[in-house]
Parts: structure tokens; C-alpha cells; sequence
């Protein structure tokens, strides 16, 4: 393993690995613009010019091989009027628009200017225009003016996204990124392009003008779109979801997300359920749940459950631990009839539902239109899932039930037809407004954070498992007063006696999630020596943007 | 003067020493906290040392910063008058033992500020005769300048507290006392005939904000029991919001009166923290500013002292001399009153052509207002005896309790800060510091009205000798470029953008730094953790020590001589509660 | 009709009636400066030569209650100061108006923040709101002829 010296740090470095992430690792940061950890070297910005001793000009840092014995100077006077230099070039033709640019606050160009610019500018001529606001696709707007051409866009489509649906068109000053005529940017991961775009030139439309970065608050959550669990990482401001990007995990999803994940957000800000209705009047939760309870008792177990495989860890384990011991039920599925999606060898997976893994595992899995029409139950329990909206044509299976409850985050088909048999609705809170896991594909549980207060008297899953038993008076309440000694407790002592299920420890669930039985998947580890998760440097005290190395 | 001997300092706290945290030009040191009784003893007592004066006692929630050892930590800023030198104790204290020995017995200023660091930290103190809220209304839960206290989350108040407690408590004293002395204690039919009268917060006499309950016999004050923050805006809350020069707004509204002074103040403390230097003409257009608000605050806290006494012509005169002053302030800054224009690094704007001129004109029209008022109050009898021998403090007494500026300097003590520490070219300019005899409410006025008259002088000097040449110091990472430029190209609009939306990045650190302002020593106890956002912006605001004094002065004393003394001590709410 | 019903009833007389009142209790408005802060000082500087209030009738500053009719709220209200502004203003006889002057009466102004009111008229009745930090004087004078116009607007006897 080379030795090399950076500065005054000793550090002893891959042999495959890039300067400025051994740099990274020691805390000297090395701007840059057209580098990516997982992306080809292009060398094309200029911005990471360094300078190694035996060398007598200026190389650049991502593609300078490591040997052993190097050393590096990154503080130089020369090193800095380089990087004074190359800023001036990137921004001669830079346009004026920082007031309207989105990506004010985590811009490059911003912080490389007030951490090693602050020259004053000689410009004395027009600057270049070039077209705003080009529609590149779905997701993506481009403003060419604002493009730096670090190609980094570009390298994504053709290396990542494998459909190459960028270039750079004409040259010198008159170089823009475009699209080929009639094929615009529409890949499943046409997001990413603007987590990496290191400016304010590829912006995400649906994000665009919504909010400033630096009001928006982070909460490191994990995707629930499809059974991969992409971490992610939720901005949101004004107790609303403004955008989703993703986390770096080398595990999972490395530094993407796909963008169907990106744009699942709305369901937590619309359309919520935030008060119980029961009888067609908004009531008290707690009435709501009483007359609930007391119908349940009255029904003594005739019941039967619909849970959802959306449902976090935390609440099928209560869940199905009340309605199989505490109040046994009929019978307990948790399925959902919301139709596989397309698959691919990069992050999508075809199963729609972030914790089929946990149904299987305990054992909850069945099929919604046999269990709807054929239980044979006087009451029906549905929690989380909205099977009437994917089948209109179960909505006659609900008349077969003398009761009908939900616990539902939207107000969706299944909502509006409880409401109309005069059932029960309660407000269920989404994985954004209370701290959980899902277990992915694989099997390896991640843990997210809660982002927002939950709306309304909207309860978790297991808080609501929580109230039922301890309204039915089978209550046993995990140990614990704060949300994380409950969801300990939930795990030390809930899980079902012989299942192959793992111990989780939930104070101690590791960075990338940690899979705890032996069926791993073989996914090779991508090379990224070190465990620094994001990049430190940051000019403000917030998190710079996407878990993408920035 | 002779350097502060550090390690005599250290062999005096000795075993007890923590850290050494010296830096930025302070000398100051960590103690542990079971010691700091004994170490704050030992070092007023100390011959060489002699740190007599406790210049404030602050706390700071620490729990945001990378450096530290425990939660909270408590800060004593001592000060020796006879050598000038400053030290500053801090103790840390753990989340988990969250109470420190009072050293209220030992320095009479510790008592209010011990109270002001329960109510916004939770700290108790061992030994305080009445540990309650002081700033906060008595209803209020919860500990604000704790990081953890969401700044916005107000708490309403439905009633005035009858502060019968405190009144129980000066009885005692009171009873104690007459033991002590051999008197015959006052009874309990004595003390239920007498009246008690509440005075304030609105009322002509109290300035503003200020509550007195006064226990009367006949016209003679028995016990004055004062008591303050109904003008508690928030503003060491508040500057930990935005950017370190947002609190340029908040600062000017400290003494309102004097607004430009205390932006300097301020200013000074954050180029201190930051190791920025600005230019000679930056000085020199500081010290005028702060003449001219020397001259205001003095003009009108004479005025209505002199009101509140009966005279209500000088009113008029004195208010003359500050709407004159407000002309130019008008043309310098753009405002009257409050005036945010000092920047961190320089000033907002540099002065406009024809500025030197008209300050000379306006003030040659001043004189004769200011010698008006002199001529018809200095030798008259009514007011010499509403004023000579009123509310009197000894210098050991004003010093125990922290007092500075022109009402220490009347009680006898010359200490000014201008000429002691000497920055802004103070130490070249000539002038004097008038200095009174009695330390009575006819002293405070006259020194006042003294120093306006050598304020003119400092003014014209300091305007005779300001140089050309820039007014912000280069360093374009603390100062804004020039608007035109801002408009027309991308570098300075995002320096511009950046300055203004996340500020400038001050090396994590902190300093104490003090200032002469018409009230005596404004001091700012600043803690940057290195980002372009104030950590803690402590205010150490001079009003407060003077008015701790206030049941001391008027005890004795008739209801009357009530107004004369609040008026002299110039006891401005925005600074004493902030 | 008697004289009664003719003071209350025939138009032309309330009209002249409520004129001559609205003129007499504009043009005699005895302020009670309830002044907390830097508006204060300003408002001090209203009542000064320079730009005196009392060309518009408004000199005679009463600091109680009892005997004035105009509550001038300079500066910032905290909490803990809401008791007594609630009090003093219960203990001002009717007809009495109150002008915010500033924008920390009138709003709370920059301290938003865990002690201070966001605007007295959560707790009094606001008729005319100065804005400023600190307002010019002019600018109080310009909202105390706005509260003149208002008085004159108000109709005691005649019905809507």
C-alpha cells in the first residue's frame, strides 16, 4: 500500500484510489467540479490542480496516480492563483443569477469563490448567451449558461444510466449539453443528473422555486417505492416533504436514486387523513378507537386484518404479535394488490413494496382478492394498503362485512369507500413522521429517521397496535418512554419465538444497515476506501446536497 | 502600564486549574467548579493582582461547540482598576450538577447577574438570597438561551408578580441589620403602617420599564425594591439567528439613545474575535460617531433628569441640541435614531463631502444650548438642593457593584477606558475626564454635561486629523462589494449573496471586549464556533451594574429624590434588560 | 316632537352634533405615551420644538390613565408587560384611542422571538398602526392626523 504525504498528513492510501479522495479522508479538501467517485476521470474542469513535488507544473489530482513516497501540496500560493485562475474562465460567461438560481446555497461556484477566489473580476466584454430553461426531459431542466461542461451529466447517462441520451454539442465558448433530437433525457434515473451537476444549470423541475436549501431540514430516511430501500435523505420545510435525494450507501444504492422514488413524496404532503372519522363525522381519535375497540371486543376475534407490506418493521411485528396473540384474529395477511413495476440490473426492483421481506419472513403473506371475499368474517380490519384502489371491483367485497375499519395515511379509493359503509377511518402517520426500518430485498434492515411531526392525530403502525390492545385491556406496553426504548423493546421482545428472524439491536443499527442473516446477496462492494459519508467541506454549517459525493 | 503576570495568576488558582484558554489577547483560565469561591477570593485580594471588580458574570450553553468540556460554563470577566488588567475566570458545569457556589457576599454586582444566569441557563447558586427570574416573567417555564429552547416560542403572562417575597426578604435584612447595630427592631405593627406604593413600569419617572416598589413612612423610603425585564426583547437570543452583522440592528437598540456607540462596540468585539484590522480613517470616523452619541445620550439623560426634577425649559434646549446632531446622523446614515452603521470590518458607507464642515457648524450651534442649560441650573438653589447630596455612593461601594462611566467617575474613581486602554488613537487625543467629589446625582449631572464639553473637543480633533484613504478593511471575505458591481458581474453578486445569506466565517474562538460608551463599559463576550453565525453574543450592558445600586442609593431617602436619582443614573431599559 | 327626539332623530342636528364633538375631542387629544422604547425617545422628539405636536392639539401628555384619551404604545410590549398594558388601558375612560407607534407595537417588529408580544393588538384594540423602527416624526404626526380623520368619522348620535 503506497505512502504518500499530503500536506502536513501522512496517510497511507489505496493503490487504486483517487487523490482527492485520500485527501478527503485526511480532511483537505481539493475543489473540484468534474470528478466523481463513481464515474470515469475526465479531467476536463482544471479546478483540482495540486501540486506534487518532483513535478514542475500543476497536475490535476483525480488523475494523478498514486506512487509511493508522494508528496502533495494543496496550499501553495501558485496552487491558489491556479484555482483562481481556473474560477475566473468558469465564470466569465457565468450568468448573473444567483437571486433565481435553485442551487444557491449548495453551489460550487459560491463556495469555490469565497473559500479561494474573492478576486475581483476583469471581465470587459458581453458575456455569452446561451438558452434557458430548455426542457430536457421529464424531470430535468437545463440553463446552458450556468453549465460549467464538467461532463459529469454526460458520464452518468453513458455509464450509470447506460442510455447516453447526453452530449456536448458545438465547442469552445458555444459548447452546450444537449439532447438528441427526439430522444429526450427519460431514463429511470434522469434525477441523479442534477444531485451531481456540481451548479445551478441541470435542475429538477419538480423541485424548482419550491423552497431555499438552507430553510429546508434533513432527515435520513430510506425509500419506499420498490423493495431496494435506497436511502435517501428528506428536505423538508414547513413540516412538508420538499424533495428527496439519495444517500450514499455502497451497499444498497451507492450515490442514486431512481425517480420514481424522487417523486413519491406527494403522497406524504396530500391528501392525508389527519383526523378519524367514524359514522361519517370527524371525531376524537381516542372516541374513534374506543368505539373500534368496542366493537372488536363485541366481535371477540371474527375479525380479519389486512396489514400492508408498506408497513415498517416496528408495526407488523406489533401488529401481527396483537391480532395473532393478544386478540387473535380470524386471519392476518399483509398484501397488496399494487402491480409490479420494471426491473433493472442497476437499482429497480419489480416488487413495489419496501418490506415484503419482513411479510414473508413472519409469515403474513397471502392474496388480497381471496382473503377480501372469501373470509368469511363479520368485521374487516384494513391497515395501510389501499386495495380498493388497485381492484375498483373488490369495493363489493367490503359489503359482506357488518364492519369495516381502516387506518389509512391518504384519503384513497379504500378510504372514501369505508366512509361511505359508515366504517370506521383512522389516520395513519407515514415512515416521514416516526422513526423505523424496512428490511429490503436482500434482507438488511435500515432504519429511518422521522422528517416531519405526524399530521393531525395521525399514530404510526405500532403506536396504533399499541392503543388497540391497550384499549382491549390485553395491553402489554413495551418498556420504554421515549419512541427509541419502545421500538428497542419492540425488538428484544416481539419477535416471534422460532423464527429465523435476527436479534436487532435498534439503538446499534450500522450506517448502511447491516444484513443479519446469513442470505445475503453477492453484491460486489463498490471500491470507496474509507467510510466518510459525505463531503465535510462546506463554506455554511448545513449538509451540502445529495449523498452523491456532492 | 505592566503586563498582567499570568503565572501568578496560576499559582494562585493552583491545583484547581483546568485549561489555560488565553488567546485573542485575553488572558483567562478554566476552574474547576468547587474552587471558585476561594480562586475569585485570592485574587481580589491579592496585592500585586488586585482584581477588585467583577466586570460581569455570565453563562454560555456550550452544547453546539467542538470545544468543551462541559455542558455549560460559567464566565466571570474580572477587572483590576488600579493596573488595568483583565482576566476572565470560566467554571465548567456539568448537565447533571447544574448549580455553582454564589458569590454574591463577595461582590455586590454577582447578585442580579447570578439571577439573570438561573433564569436563562438553569444554573443554580449555593447561597443566593433569592434565586428567582429576573429578566423572564415569573410564569415563564423553561430556560430560553439554552440551545435547545426554540427561539419563537413565546409564553404568555397573565399577572404581574406582587413581589411580596422580595419585600419579606428586606424586612429580614432589615430586622438583621437593627440586631446587628443594637437597634430596636421594627415591629410588625410598624412595618404594616407603613405604605407601600408601586411605582412603575408605566409611569412618567420610570423611564420606560422600570418598577419600583417603594415602602413609605411618611415621605422617607424604607425599602425600594426594584424590578426590571419588561423591556426583555431577546437580544442575545435573537443574535444567534442571523449572520454577525445582522445583529447590527439589535445592537443600535441596546441604549437606543446612543445607538451608533454601541454598534461600534460591537464591531470592535467581532473584529477583535476575527484578527480583522481596519483602517485609521475607519477609526477616526468612529470615535466622531461616538462623540456625537456621547453628546446625545448625555443631552437627554440630563434633560430628563433635569424634567423629572421640575425643570421643564431645558427639556427643550437639550432636545434641540440632539435634533440638530439628527440632521447630520440623517445625512450620514440614513436614520435618526437608530443608526446601523458600523459594519464588521469598517462602516456601512464613508462619510459624504461636506461632512466635517457641517459637524463644526452644527456643533458651534450646540454650545450655546448646552451653556444655556448650565447657566440656569449649575448655581440654582432649588436645583442644588434637589440634587446635592441625593443618592450619594461611596467609590468602594460603586466599585463593589460594578459601576462604570460617568457615574463612577462622579463618585470619584477616574477611570475611562478611552484613556486607560487607549485604542482609536484615544491615547492622542487631548483631553480631559472630568471627575466629580460626592458621587451624589449633582455630580453625575455636572460630570455629564463636562463631558459633552470634551467630546466637542475630541470631535474637532479627530476631525482635523482624519486621513484619506479606504473606510472597510480589504478583505472583501467580511465587507460587501459596492452595489454597482454587484448588478453588473457573477463574482461579486456571489460574494454579495454569500456574505449576506450565510456570512463570513469567524475562526472558532471567543474573546471579551469592551468599549466606552456614554454609559460606562460596554462589554461583548463573544463565542464564534467557526461558522459565519454568532454561537453566543453576550451583553454586558453597563446600565445593569448601575441600577442594582438603585435600592442602596435611595434608601433614606424622600419619595421625591426618587426621580432624581433614577434620572442621573441614566438607566436605559433596551441595554438594562436587552 | 320634543327637543329630545329632535336632538336625536333630525339628521341635520346629530350631524352638527357629532361634527362639533368629533372636532373637539380631535383637536384636544391628550396623549398617555406609553413609551417602552426607542420609539419613545422619538416620540419625545415629536413633542419638542422641532416638530411639536401640540400644533395639532396634542400637547398635554398625561402619563394616567384617568385623564387621557389617547394611548400611544411606543416600543416593544413583552409579555411580561401585557398585565399592565391590558390594565392601563382598562383604566382609561371612553372614548379613548390607541395608535401603535412602531413596528414592534404593531407587530413585534425584528424580535420574534420567546418573550416579546407580536403586536399589542392581540391584547388592545388598535386604531391607527405607525410603522417605523423608529417612525419619523413626521410619520407620527401623519398618523395622528389619520386617527383625527377617524375621530371625525365616528357618529355618536346618528344611527349607521
Amino acid at each position: 500500500m503506497p505512502k504518500i504525504r499530503i500536506d502536513e498528513h501522512e496517510l497511507e492510501v489505496g493503490q487504486h484510489e483517487n487523490l482527492i479522495d485520500a485527501a478527503r479522508r485526511v480532511g483537505v479538501h481539493i475543489p473540484h467540479f468534474c470528478y466523481h467517485p463513481a464515474l470515469t476521470v475526465a479531467g476536463n474542469c482544471r479546478q483540482c490542480l495540486v501540486e506534487v513535488e518532483g513535478v514542475p507544473k500543476p497536475q490535476i489530482a483525480c488523475n494523478t496516480p498514486l506512487r509511493d513516497g508522494m508528496v502533495v501540496h494543496t496550499k501553495s500560493e501558485a496552487i491558489q492563483e491556479a484555482r483562481r485562475g481556473v474560477l475566473e474562465y468558469l465564470l466569465l460567461n457565468h450568468p448573473i443569477d444567483c437571486p433565481i438560481c435553485d442551487q444557491a446555497g449548495e453551489c460550487r461556484l459560491q463556495e469555490y469563490y469565497m473559500s479561494h477566489g474573492l478576486y475581483e473580476s476583469r471581465r470587459n466584454l458581453d458575456k455569452v448567451h446561451k438558452p434557458k430553461m430548455i426542457d430536457l426531459g421529464p424531470l430535468v431542466t437545463l440553463d446552458a449558461e450556468r453549465c460549467v461542461l464538467c461532463t459529469r451529466c454526460v458520464r452518468f447517462c453513458q455509464e450509470v444510466a447506460g442510455t447516453d441520451e447526453l452530449y456536448v454539442k458545438e465547442r469552445g465558448h458555444e459548447s452546450t449539453i444537449t439532447t438528441f433530437p427526439g430522444r429526450p433525457l427519460e431514463n429511470p434515473y434522469s434525477g441523479n443528473v442534477v444531485d451531481i451537476c456540481p451548479v445551478g444549470a441541470l435542475l429538477s423541475k419538480d423541485f424548482r422555486f419550491k423552497s431555499r436549501v438552507w430553510w429546508l431540514k434533513q432527515a435520513d430516511s430510506v425509500c419506499t417505492s420498490c423493495a431496494r430501500g435506497c436511502n435517501i435523505r428528506i428536505d423538508h420545510h414547513w413540516n412538508q416533504v420538499q424533495r428527496l435525494v439519495p444517500r450514499y450507501n455502497p451497499d444498497v444504492n451507492q450515490h442514486w436514486m431512481c425517480d420514481r422514488g424522487r417523486v413519491e413524496y406527494r403522497s406524504i404532503n396530500e391528501h392525508r387523513v389527519t383526523e378519524a372519522q367514524l359514522g361519517g363525522r370527524t371525531t376524537f381519535l381516542s372516541d374513534a378507537l374506543g368505539h373500534a375497540c368496542e366493537r372488536l371486543e363485541q366481535l371477540d376475534g371474527d375479525v380479519v386484518v389486512l396489514l400492508s407490506p408498506k408497513l415498517a418493521n416496528e408495526d407488523l411485528l406489533v401488529l401481527q404479535h396483537l391480532f395473532r396473540t393478544l386478540y387473535p384474529v380470524k386471519q392476518l395477511v399483509a398484501a397488496s394488490l399494487e402491480p409490479e413495476q420494471p426491473q433493472d440490473e442497476i437499482l429497480r426492483r419489480a416488487d413495489p413494496h419496501p418490506n415484503t421481506w419482513m411479510v414473508r419472513a413472519l409469515g403474513l403473506a397471502g392474496d388480497v382478492r381471496e382473503f377480501l371475499r372469501r373470509s368469511g368474517a363479520r368485521a374487516l380490519l384494513v391497515i395501510g394498503d389501499d386495495p380498493i384502489g388497485w381492484d375498483p371491483s373488490l369495493a363489493d367485497a367490503l359489503d359482506g362485512y357488518d364492519m369495516v375499519a381502516a387506518a389509512l395515511t391518504n384519503h384513497n379509493a379504500t378510504a372514501a369507500a369505508v366512509l361511505e359503509r359508515h366504517g370506521c377511518l383512522l389516520p395513519l402517520a407515514t415512515h416521514a413522521e416516526y422513526a423505523g426500518s424496512f428490511t429490503n430485498f436482500e434482507g438488511r434492515v435500515q432504519r429511518f429517521e422521522p422528517a416531519l411531526s405526524p399530521y393531525g392525530s395521525a399514530l404510526a403502525g405500532y403506536e396504533l397496535g399499541i392503543e388497540i390492545a391497550a384499549m382491549l385491556r390485553r395491553g402489554f406496553w413495551p418498556d420504554g418512554e421515549s419512541p427509541e426504548q419502545v421500538l428497542s423493546a419492540i425488538w428484544k421482545q416481539l419477535l416471534p419465538a422460532g423464527s429465523d428472524l435476527p436479534e436487532v439491536d435498534w439503538e446499534n443499527v450500522p450506517q448502511y444497515g447491516f444484513v443479519p442473516t446469513w442470505r445475503r446477496t453477492a453484491r460486489p462492494r463498490s471500491v470507496m476506501v474509507g467510510d466518510t459519508a459525505d463531503d465535510a467541506h462546506s463554506w455554511y454549517g448545513h449538509a451540502p446536497k445529495g449523498g452523491a459525493d456532492g | 502600564m505592566p503586563q498582567l503576570d499570568a503565572d501568578r495568576v496560576r499559582g494562585l488558582i493552583g491545583d484547581d486549574l483546568i485549561a489555560d484558554c488565553s488567546s485573542h489577547g485575553d488572558t483567562a483560565f478554566t476552574v474547576r467548579r468547587e474552587a471558585i469561591r476561594r480562586v475569585l477570593r485570592a485574587l481580589r485580594e491579592d496585592d500585586v493582582l488586585r482584581f477588585d471588580m467583577l466586570m460581569d458574570l455570565a453563562a454560555a450553553d456550550r452544547s453546539g461547540l467542538q470545544e468543551r468540556s462541559e455542558r455549560f460554563e460559567v464566565v466571570y470577566q474580572l477587572y483590576s482598576l488600579w493596573n488595568g488588567w483583565r482576566l476572565r475566570i470560566k467554571v465548567p458545569v456539568p448537565e447533571a450538577e447544574l448549580h455553582l457556589d454564589s458569590i454574591h457576599d463577595l461582590w455586590k454586582s454577582a447578585n442580579w447577574s447570578e439571577r439573570e444566569v438561573w433564569d436563562m441557563f438553569g444554573i443554580r447558586f449555593h447561597g443566593h438570597p433569592n434565586l428567582k427570574r429576573i429578566l423572564c416573567h415569573h410564569e415563564f417555564v423553561g430556560h430560553p438561551l439554552r440551545k435547545d429552547y426554540a427561539r419563537s416560542r413565546g409564553q404568555w403572562c397573565a399577572t404581574t408578580e406582587t413581589l411580596e417575597d422580595e419585600l419579606a426578604l428586606v424586612h429580614e435584612e432589615e430586622r438583621r441589620r437593627a440586631r446587628e447595630l443594637g437597634d430596636f427592631e421594627p415591629t410588625e405593627a410598624q412595618i404594616n403602617e407603613r405604605m407601600l406604593v408601586n411605582i412603575g413600569p408605566s409611569h412618567p419617572l420610570s423611564h420606560g420599564t422600570l418598577r419600583v416598589l417603594v415602602e413609605l413612612e411618611g415621605e422617607t423610603i424604607k425599602h425600594a425594591i426594584p424590578e426590571i425585564g419588561y423591556l426583555h426583547r431577546g437580544f442575545e437570543k435573537s443574535a444567534e439567528k442571523g449572520v454577525w452583522n445582522n445583529v447590527m440592528p439589535y445592537a443600535d437598540r441596546l441604549n437606543y439613545v446612543s445607538a451608533l456607540s454601541n454598534n461600534v462596540a460591537y464591531a470592535k468585539a467581532v473584529e477583535k474575535l476575527a484578527g480583522i484590522e481596519v483602517p485609521d480613517r475607519c477609526k477616526y470616523i468612529r470615535v466622531v460617531v461616538n462623540e456625537l452619541s456621547r453628546i446625545m445620550d448625555h443631552c437627554v439623560c440630563n434633560a430628563a433628569n433635569i424634567v423629572d426634577v421640575g425643570a421643564l425649559t431645558n427639556f427643550w434646549y437639550l432636545f434641540t441640541v440632539r435634533e440638530k446632531i439628527y440632521t447630520v446622523l440623517e445625512k450620514l446614515t440614513g436614520a435618526r435614531l437608530t443608526n446601523s452603521y458600523a459594519r464588521v470590518g469598517g462602516l456601512a458607507r464613508d462619510l459624504y463631502p461636506g461632512f466635517a464642515e457641517e459637524v463644526r457648524a452644527v456643533l458651534r450651534e450646540c454650545v450655546p444650548y448646552l451653556e444655556d442649560v448650565l447657566v440656569l441650573v449649575k448655581n440654582n438653589r432649588i436645583f442644588q438642593e434637589r440634587t446635592v447630596g441625593v443618592s450619594a455612593i461611596s467609590a468602594q461601594d460603586a466599585i463593589d457593584y460594578g459601576w462604570t462611566g460617568p457615574c463612577l467617575r462622579a463618585a470619584g474613581v477616574p477611570l475611562d477606558a478611552r484613556k486607560r486602554d487607549g485604542y482609536y488613537f484615544y491615547d492622542e487625543f487631548d483631553f480631559d475626564v472630568p471627575v466629580g467629589e460626592n458621587g451624589d446625582a449633582y455630580d453625575r449631572i455636572m460630570v455629564r454635561f463636562e463631558e459633552c464639553f470634551q467630546s466637542l473637543r475630541i470631535i474637532e480633533q479627530a476631525l482635523d486629523r482624519m486621513p484619506e484613504g479606504p473606510v472597510n478593511s480589504e478583505l472583501n471575505r467580511f465587507v460587501l462589494p459596492p452595489k454597482e458591481e454587484v448588478y453588473r458581474d457573477i463574482e461579486p453578486l456571489m460574494n454579495h449573496f454569500m456574505l449576506v445569506m450565510f456570512g463570513t466565517p469567524v475562526p472558532p474562538g471567543e474573546t471579551y471586549d469592551s468599549f466606552e460608551v456614554p454609559n460606562g463599559e460596554l462589554g461583548f463576550y463573544i463565542i464564534s464556533d467557526g461558522t459565519g453565525k454568532p454561537y453566543r453574543v453576550r451583553v454586558r450592558p453597563p446600565c445593569w451594574y448601575l441600577y442594582q445600586a438603585y435600592p442602596q442609593l435611595v434608601q433614606g431617602a424622600m419619595v421625591a429624590d426618587m426621580a432624581a436619582a433614577l434620572g442621573s443614573l441614566n438607566i436605559v431599559a433596551g441595554e438594562l434588560d436587552r | 316632537m320634543n327637543m329630545a327626539q329632535l336632538a336625536t332623530h333630525d339628521p341635520f342636528i346629530t350631524t352638527r352634533f357629532d361634527a362639533a364633538l368629533a372636532w373637539a375631542r380631535k383637536n384636544s387629544l391628550f396623549p398617555l405615551p406609553f413609551g417602552t422604547a426607542c420609539c419613545a425617545i422619538e416620540f419625545m422628539g415629536v413633542v419638542s420644538s422641532q416638530f411639536d405636536i401640540s400644533r395639532f392639539g396634542a400637547e398635554i401628555v398625561r402619563f394616567s390613565p384617568r385623564q387621557s384619551d389617547l394611548m400611544i404604545v411606543s416600543g416593544t410590549v413583552v409579555y411580561k408587560m401585557v398585565p399592565i398594558l391590558r390594565r392601563i388601558y382598562a383604566q382609561m375612560a371612553a372614548p379613548k384611542w390607541v395608535i401603535s407607534m412602531g413596528v414592534c407595537a404593531s407587530s413585534g417588529g425584528f424580535y420574534d422571538d420567546y418573550c416579546t408580544l407580536q403586536g399589542i393588538d392581540q391584547v388592545v384594540p388598535v386604531d391607527v398602526y405607525v410603522p417605523g423602527c423608529p417612525p419619523s416624526p413626521d410619520l407620527l404626526l401623519d398618523g395622528l392626523l389619520k386617527l383625527q380623520k377617524k375621530i371625525d368619522e365616528q357618529r355618536l348620535l346618528q344611527k349607521a
